[in-house]
């Protein structure tokens, strides 16, 4: 009998009948790379699991409530800019339009209506020119070119938000070693 | 099983005891296969907690009909495999002092001590010479007695693609063996005559 029989045998872990076990001790005396293949098994079924140093869950608690004191940190620092920039731009507003309201509140109605009518009529004129651009596209660009550049800007986003996500998690990452 | 599912639904709570309750138990087989995937006391230690970490947030994403130590071995692995493309912790040196296995001081019969050190050096330098994926398939099937169809789920697979890397992995350690064996037998016996 040739070699490959027995080779695959052994890689297969086939289970063997009495006859073939004979045939292949028998072989296993000869060869010693069917040899080899054996005493690797052996080996490695053997080995033992290595244990990690004691106080590993400490640790890992350790780390976990480290995390999210940090995690804590950045969300009220967080919190604490976008709330002190609110502030400074409400304190702004408030100061000029409290100083109009004493001076006299009459230019101050007059004003904010002007800004407001100002502001729609400005929407409304991009709003038209802006369907009238839409409509003169939808004529030129087929509809499987604006298919490619809407999914090619909602890719673009999505890969935005998961690099964003990354680089957060890399920077806690590297704070807590 | 029903302990470990209790604990997985007590930390999607938020408990915190109960995923600490979850790392002591699979903190062996974690360790195990970052150990033996990276050959390194120290980088194991790291991987082993940014694995739990990793399943810490990831918590969510695990579904229960699956193993969950074969979730986590899966986490791992990837994370392993990552860290050995990353930083090439391809190679074990035993001279490095500051990353050498502390021996095992408990041990009372130095001989069989040494006789395990041994050991362990033999499966790194075997383990090593195996293309990442392939040591981590091979860390599952021997040490974890994971089916080739969780080691396929484990990383990212198909099942003939497991059995042929297994079977690759295997074929070659022997090959290594096989020299390693020639070689030893060469050295301790330079001057004999080959018909001895």
């Amino acid at each position: 009998m040739n070699h490959q029989p027995f080779e695959d045998w052994l890689i297969e872990d086939q289970k063997l009948t009495p006859r073939q076990s004979r045939d292949l001790k028998e072989h296993l005396k000869d060869c010693p790379y069917c040899s080899a293949l054996v005493s690797v098994d052996q080996v490695l079924k053997n080995a033992s699991m290595a244990s990690p140093l004691q106080g590993f869950t400490d640790r890992f608690r350790i780390k976990l409530a480290k995390e999210k004191n940090l995690q804590r940190e950045q969300l009220l620092w967080g919190l604490g800019s976008f709330g002190l920039v609110a502030l400074i731009l409400v304190g702004y507003f408030a100061y000029q339009f409290l100083t109009n309201w004493l001076v006299s509140p009459v230019d101050v109605f007059v004003n904010l209506i002007t800004w407001l009518t100002g502001i729609s009529v400005t929407l409304k004129t991009y709003g038209s020119v802006g369907l009238v651009l839409i409509n003169i596209a939808l004529g030129i660009i087929p509809l499987p070119i604006w298919l490619g550049f809407f999914i090619g800007g909602f890719l673009l986003v999505l890969a935005w938000v998961a690099t964003l996500r990354k680089l957060s998690y890399s920077v806690i990452a590297r704070r807590l070693t | 099983m029903d302990n470990e599912l209790a604990c997985i639904r007590q930390a999607l709570d938020g408990s915190d005891e109960a995923f600490t309750l979850l790392v002591e138990n699979y903190q062996k087989p974690v360790y195990n296969l970052c150990y033996r995937m990276l050959a390194n006391p120290d980088a194991a230690e790291d991987a082993s907690q940014e694995t739990f970490f990793k399943a810490y947030r990831n918590l969510h994403r695990y579904d229960m009909k699956r193993s969950f130590p074969t979730w986590l071995l899966s986490i791992a692995a990837h994370h392993c495999i990552d860290q050995l493309r990353r930083n090439k912790y391809t190679s074990f040196s035993m001279d490095d002092e500051e990353h050498a296995e502390l021996p095992d001081f408990s041990a009372v019969d130095p001989e069989k001590e040494a006789v395990r050190r041994q050991g362990q050096d033999q499966i790194h330098d075997l383990l090593e010479q195996l293309d990442s994926t392939d040591r981590a398939a091979v860390i599952m099937r021997y040490w974890h007695d994971c089916s080739e169809v969780e080691i396929a789920q484990a990383l990212s697979l198909t099942v003939p693609a497991v059995k042929s890397r297994l079977h690759r992995a295997r074929r070659s350690l022997a090959s290594l063996w096989e020299k390693e064996n020639a070689h030893e037998n060469l050295e301790r016996s330079p001057y004999e005559s080959p018909a001895f």
